[in-house]
């Protein structure tokens, strides 16, 4: 315990010079923009920013990437509330009763609770983050290739569960995730595979071409064909103080979603994404007044928006633990760690404390900064909502181009991104999701080693994964999850959930 | 026989293609055994997978029902990406200056409500922005100008 804090201490002298501070602001100031702007989502702007990373040291790029991503969370309530449109698909619920209760006249006092509970989840998953990292990554030090191959093979059969739409798409999309991972030379013979003779990928995909492709421009291409209008309250934000009875109504909420979202962020899957809907869910369920919500229950808008930035945070456990990415947007970090020259895993801990703990660290004063940077100036965001996006979309897809121009100064490679973003509309309009396929893009080369040196380990015997008892475990994990997600009961239930989301 | 999912179908056959392309790719690679895995294994094994999967959906759209198929919106689809391959294809031998301008003036005409003269002033922006940035504050190396 004591070790905690003197690490957490080291961790805030890491995080605290001014040019990470900087960092992290300039992180928490792009996820708010991001997160109030509709269309444009983390994944998308992570990936654009992923090359600039590569000329900042590795605790200043994660610190800044890592606020994004957090800050997405704080900016996209904002515009569930004032809009009734989420900015992110973690604050749909909110837009349930935000957006009543901004209609009534209290968009002050919702914006104000939102930023509050989001403040406290975020500084106690923090803390989760603290204690129960190094305790995982403790753990997962005895793990083989064995056990490796077992626990991305629960993690992605996670990430199918909790993926919105069909299952079976789900599936196909990770499997051809796998296999664009798998194009490029071979680990050990250094063959070239499925390259079509194309240089610029002979060692791989590139992983932000990819992202930016299948996020970035496929948004673009799906947000021009909705001419949306976007009607945003025009009354003036009066009185942003919530009143001691709103305090009082929403203290056990914010408790309540800080724990949902702590226990789904770790998760495989999307857990931020999920965690707001089980909040609602279970507020509506015991308030003694459940005809108010969807009219304007405070509780509505504190549970969920503490759940999903809780969510956020402790989906880098077992990224940062274990080295195996949760959901797209930790794939990212993957890829933002990678450029650094940093595998990630469990040994990040011991030979990089100052990295593990100066980014624990960061996400305390992120959070601290989102509420100064969310609440005061709520005003300059509203009028940003306001431009139009004829202006907003060059710009984006400006910055698209630029971003993996810089990767290798290689024109090709912005000609992948159109490839990429082609694709990515055509998987959009055909109902599949494109965030298991980044998932499983970045574990296939993991995968494919830890499987090769499992059977070489075994000589080929298969049964090394069912007599080593960690590994053991972790298949029947994954075959639960695969019997979980067939029951009828659940399917339907997922249905119900997921389809609310439209 | 009716289609009840057109959208699975269409899926399905595109998965059903994207299988074939790899395995017009891979033939030519060493399988090998489990004990020691050739560079062949892993992608034939997922590319035989995503062919399954292909026939798997495009089969269930014959008996499950699902939505139809979503329009594809060329107009605003082709000059978005356009606009990359023009920027891709320019970037080295024009500069970072020209390409952005044909990336802004192609994808001017994916959106509906373009204001040409609101355009100009907003890529002029847009570019000098880019320039500070990238350029003068990070210091890559992005040619400005055409080179002769």
């Amino acid at each position: 315990m004591d070790n905690v804090f003197s690490n957490l201490a080291m961790g805030f002298g890491a995080a605290a010079t001014p040019l990470n501070l900087g960092l992290c602001f300039i992180g928490a100031l792009v996820g708010t923009l991001i997160g109030v702007l509709p269309g444009l989502g983390p994944i998308a702007t992570i990936a654009i920013l992923l090359p600039i990373t590569f000329y900042l040291d590795p605790l200043g790029a994660l610190i800044m990437l890592a606020g994004i991503y957090y800050g997405a969370q704080y900016g996209g309530s904002t515009t569930a509330i004032l809009v009734n449109m989420p900015g992110e698909t973690s604050s749909v619920v909110t837009t349930l009763d935000g957006h009543q209760m901004a209609r009534r006249g209290r968009a002050g006092p919702a914006l104000a609770i939102a930023a509050l509970g989001s403040f406290f989840a975020g500084s106690v998953a923090t803390l989760i983050v603290a204690l129960f990292g190094p305790v995982l990554a403790k753990f997962a030090q005895n793990f083989g290739p064995p056990e490796y191959f077992a626990l991305m093979l629960v993690g992605l059969i996670g990430a199918t569960v909790l993926a919105s739409g069909s299952v079976v798409k789900a599936v196909a999309m990770i499997i051809v995730g796998l296999l664009l991972g798998s194009v490029g030379s071979d680990i050990e013979t250094g063959e070239p595979r499925m390259t079509f003779g194309i240089a610029q990928i002979a060692e791989g995909i590139n992983f932000t071409t990819l992202a930016v492709g299948l996020f970035g421009v496929a948004e673009i291409l799906r947000n021009l064909e909705k001419t949306a209008d976007r009607s945003v309250l025009g009354a003036k934000i009066t009185g942003l103080m919530p009143t001691w009875t709103d305090i009082k109504q929403s203290a056990m909420p914010i408790l309540r979603g800080t724990g949902i979202g702590s226990v789904l962020g770790i998760l495989p899957g999307n857990g931020a994404v999920l965690a707001p809907y089980a909040s609602y869910t279970l507020e509506k369920k015991i308030s003694k007044t459940p005809s108010r919500f969807g009219k304007g229950a405070i509780e509505g808008v504190a549970g969920p928006e503490s759940a999903n930035n809780a969510g956020a945070q402790t989906s880098f456990i077992p990224l940062l633990t274990l080295g195996i990415p949760p959901n797209a947007v930790m794939a990212m970090m993957v890829g933002a760690m990678t450029i650094q020259g940093i595998v990630p895993g469990p040994q990040v801990m011991n030979e990089n404390p100052t990295l593990f703990w100066g980014m624990i660290a960061s996400m305390w004063i992120g959070n601290a900064m989102l509420v100064i940077i969310n609440l005061p100036l709520v005003g300059v965001w509203v009028r940003l909502l306001r431009a139009p996006y004829r202006i907003l979309f060059p710009a984006i897809l400006m910055f698209c181009c630029i971003g993996v121009y810089s990767i290798n100064s290689s024109g090709v490679e912005v000609m992948l991104v159109a490839l990429f973003g082609g694709i990515g509309y055509f998987l959009l309009k055909h109902g599949f999701e494109p965030a298991p396929l980044l998932l499983a893009f970045v574990l296939g080369p993991l995968m494919e080693e830890n499987l090769r040196r499992s059977f070489l380990i075994a000589r080929g015997d298969p049964s090394i994964f069912v007599t080593r008892p960690l590994s053991a475990t972790l298949l029947v994990i994954a075959l639960v999850l695969i019997a979980v997600v067939l029951l009828p009961s659940v399917r339907k239930r997922r249905q119900e959930v997921f389809h609310e989301e439209d | 026989m009716r289609v009840r999912s057109p959208q699975d179908l269409v899926g399905g056959i595109a998965l059903i293609l994207l299988s074939l392309l790899a395995f017009s790719q891979i033939t030519d690679l060493k399988f090998g055994t489990a004990s020691r895995m050739g560079p062949g294994y892993f992608p034939t094994v997922l590319a035989g997978l995503t062919g399954l999967m292909g026939v798997i959906i495009a089969g269930r759209s014959l008996f499950l029902d699902g939505p139809s198929l979503d329009r594809l919106h060329w107009r605003q689809a082709l000059p978005i990406l356009g606009a990359i391959l023009a920027f891709g294809l320019a970037i080295r031998p024009l500069g970072l200056v020209i390409a952005s301008g044909l990336l802004f003036a192609i994808a001017a005409f994916a959106s509906p409500d373009t204001k040409w003269r609101e355009l100009l002033v907003v890529s002029a922006a847009l570019i000098l922005f880019a320039v500070g940035l990238f350029v003068l504050a990070l210091g890559l190396p992005f040619p400005l100008w055409p080179r002769f």
